[in-house]
């Protein structure tokens, strides 16, 4: 896939862009349409400890339990749209443990989609695990074959059913871990904004190619491993051991490297957890996931409200999928973050 | 947000949401669509040049927090300000060249930060 | 864009972190931590200010007329002991800890080259992050504090499996361990590290951090104790040191780790 840099701004002035509407929309999944006029609800989750040991459990538990949930919750309380994220566990770089909730969840959409007419659809975000010790790329990790396992659960899903195919890269995390304790602006700059940089649209060059060839879409990255770890480690009013002028500035620089991945031939959405998403989509057009006040069951930020200003998607984060009062877990966050959307 | 849409309100809640975080503190202050924007554009003016453009990136939200806190719109702590400051010299003080930058960055780091390895990057 | 005339954000939002800042500066608060010797208090000040390139000079001059020992412990490790109350009471935060930690190991090992035998650590503890996380820098950040509390880490590094683990722990016999997870799906080894090592008679303090772990999960199991945030690490240590059990450590652990 070839690498087009964006050197104009897609919006003229801040003031046309909102939540909602995107200038390049993206349509996927069963009747999915992303920044095309209205936000939806991206329920993001996560598999109770101890399901990741057995193919069927795992697929039992992301698709009997908490896809049927999901759907189930949209149905009972009116939501017209509803996108689910799947982060992959680590053990899912097997096939075996992959491939039957990539095509179950899949399978479950279309069948609600039918029944139902709602419009649903997964956003599959394969696991980074690749090490700077051990070689982010291709050849380089004789140890566990990393850089090779990333590119073959792309393929796996987007074989079995993946609507949108993303990512939380790390290329250039071994920088931002440095730059961070030790409160080097300079370090974040030529490790993620330059090094993670040239990484990302490396990668990003290749998952597209991947689901190009399946008719996926690719959606997008996020810079967690360098300006979140920033962020979570400036904290709240009163931690900081990270000063929150400092994660501002690797915020910013962030944006330039989460960039890359639309630039590399995905076209959006990007993930909920690039804070960034807003600068991005400023410059690029491109639907933006975001999340905030209604991610609580995951982290509590300083932006709740405010960054869901231009979002298209709307996210929770992530949950584990254990019971609440009010239902499941997952049932619970898609009522927030879907009437959230709704309002 | 939906409903807002279909009523013709979306600005207006759009900036409630905005203006609702805007103060609470220096990141959510640059993250406000119209600094996010004007981050957006010093990233495309360099668009060609990743160097440039992530410095470019850090210059705008130091800029823009500088001139926030300078107007009373956003108040840092002693602290805050001071790293701010610290970040302005640092990232005022770099070449505006790619490759200058680039070999004196690779002096730098190449013993200082763990696992750091050209060839992670094609390098 | 709206107009924002008139509207006060003070009912909106409080900068707590504004309003509760400390203005004491670094030299202000130090006045009462660094020692009366002179020579001694010129060391400390090397690691207080972090002078990564003067420690070296003023540990040799130090060592002219002091025994190392005491260049190491009345002078660098007391600097360090200064350095880790300012943190706590944020005047200093963690870039400050991670460089004085740096100067101070710089000149520890120009003075315990002249400690006849070698300088003696608090006590050895091993630390990993657990098989399938790759996240470590909690734990990184953690291993430059319990260091820097005078203690020996033997840091496995992350993503360890359960058998090297074990292996090293029967070979080193540490006085503790700890782990980090930061992922739900990796916290259920800390379990079953502990089942090992209690099966081995090894039945040591087994600390679980991280962001997935949580006082709770820790104490569920035998030999587990928590630690929230990193400084809690060396003041759990210390009383592993004097002798706490895993049980001791539980049932005292919120005035042990203080306020921290």
């Amino acid at each position: 896939m070839s690498v087009t840099r964006y050197t104009k701004m897609a919006y003229d002035c801040a003031d046309d862009m909102v939540f909602g509407t995107a200038k390049s929309p993206v349509a996927y999944g069963f009747g999915l349409k992303i920044g095309a006029g209205h936000v939806i609800p991206e329920i993001n989750y996560a598999p109770r400890p101890g399901t990741e040991k057995d193919p069927e459990k795992l697929r039992k538990e992301y698709v009997d339990f908490i896809t049927k949930d999901i759907l189930d919750r949209a149905i009972t309380a009116g939501f017209p749209d509803v996108q689910l994220e799947t982060e992959w566990v680590s053990q899912m770089n097997q096939a075996k443990l992959s491939a039957p909730v990539v095509a179950g969840q899949q399978e479950m959409c279309e069948k609600y989609h039918e029944e139902y007419g709602l419009n649903c659809g997964t956003r599959q975000t394969v696991p980074d695990q690749r090490e700077a010790d051990h070689g982010l790329r291709s050849g380089m990790d004789s140890v566990h074959g990393y850089p090779e396992k990333l590119f073959e659960c792309c393929d796996i899903a987007c074989e079995n059913g993946c609507n949108n195919l993303s990512i939380e890269s790390v290329g250039g995390k071994e920088f931002a871990d440095y730059a961070v304790t030790n409160g080097d602006i300079v370090a974040f700059l030529f490790g993620v904004g330059y090094l993670g940089s040239i990484d990302m649209t490396w990668l990003w060059q290749q998952m597209s190619d991947i689901a190009r060839k399946n008719k996926c879409v690719a959606g997008g990255d996020t810079n967690c491993s360098g300006a979140n770890v920033s962020m979570f480690m400036a904290g709240g009013m009163m931690d900081q051991d990270v000063q929150r002028t400092f994660s501002a500035v690797t915020r910013a620089i962030s944006a330039a490297r989460t960039l890359c991945a639309w630039e590399a031939g995905a076209i959006g959405p990007d993930k909920d957890c690039g804070y960034e998403g807003v600068i991005v989509k400023a410059i690029a057009g491109k639907p933006t996931t975001q999340e905030g006040k209604n991610c609580q069951c995951a982290h509590c930020d300083l932006q709740g409200n405010l960054i869901a200003q231009c979002c298209d998607l709307w996210s929770n984060e992530s949950v584990e999928y254990h019971p609440e009062f009010g239902g499941t877990s997952v049932q619970c966050w898609l009522g927030t973050i879907g009437y959230e959307a709704s309002s | 947000m939906n409903t807002a849409i279909q009523l013709k309100q979306e600005k207006t809640l759009r900036d409630l949401y905005m203006y609702s975080d805007r103060y609470r503190g220096p990141e959510a202050y640059i993250l406000a669509y119209d600094n996010a924007w004007q981050i957006g554009k010093a990233i495309a003016e360099y668009g060609d040049d990743l160097y440039m453009r992530a410095k470019a990136a850090g210059m705008k939200a130091v800029e823009i927090l500088l001139k926030g806190y300078e107007s009373k719109e956003i108040g840092l702590t002693v602290k805050q300000l001071e790293t701010l400051q610290d970040i302005n010299k640092k990232i005022s003080a770099l070449p505006d060249d790619e490759d200058k930058f680039f070999d004196w960055a690779v002096k730098e780091y190449k013993d200082t930060v763990p696992n750091f390895n050209m060839k992670n990057y094609g390098l | 864009m709206l107009s924002r005339e008139g509207a006060d954000f003070t009912v909106v939002l409080r900068r707590y972190d504004i309003e509760h800042q400390v203005s004491m500066t670094p030299e202000e608060m130090a006045k009462k931590l660094l020692p009366k010797d002179e020579v001694f208090k010129k060391v400390a000040e090397e690691v207080l200010y972090m002078r990564f390139k003067t420690v070296g000079p003023v540990v040799m001059e130090a060592l002219k007329v002091r025994d190392p020992l005491d260049v190491i412990n009345q002078g660098l490790v007391t600097g360090m002991e200064a350095v880790a109350k300012l943190y706590a009471e944020h005047v200093y935060f963690l870039p400050e800890i991670m460089m004085a930690a740096k100067v101070m190991e710089i000149g520890i090992a120009i003075a315990e080259k002249q400690v006849p035998g070698g300088r003696e650590t608090k006590g050895t503890i091993i630390m990993h992050a657990v098989e399938g996380d790759p996240h470590d820098i909690g734990k990184n950040i953690a291993a430059v504090m319990v260091r820097s509390s005078g203690y020996n880490v033997i840091d496995m590094g992350r993503d360890v499996p359960i058998k090297d683990f074990i292996a090293k722990v029967e070979e080193v016999r540490p006085m503790m361990v700890s782990g980090t997870a930061l992922m739900t799906t990796t916290m259920a080894v800390f379990p079953q590290e502990a089942k090992i090592l209690q099966e081995k008679g090894i039945e040591i303090p087994l600390m679980g951090c991280g962001g997935a772990v949580n006082r709770e999960y820790a104490n569920s199991y035998d030999l587990g104790i928590y630690s929230e945030k990193a400084p809690q690490t060396p003041l759990i240590a210390d009383k592993v040191r004097e002798g706490y059990t895993w049980k001791q450590v539980r049932e005292e652990w919120d005035s042990i780790v203080g306020g921290n």
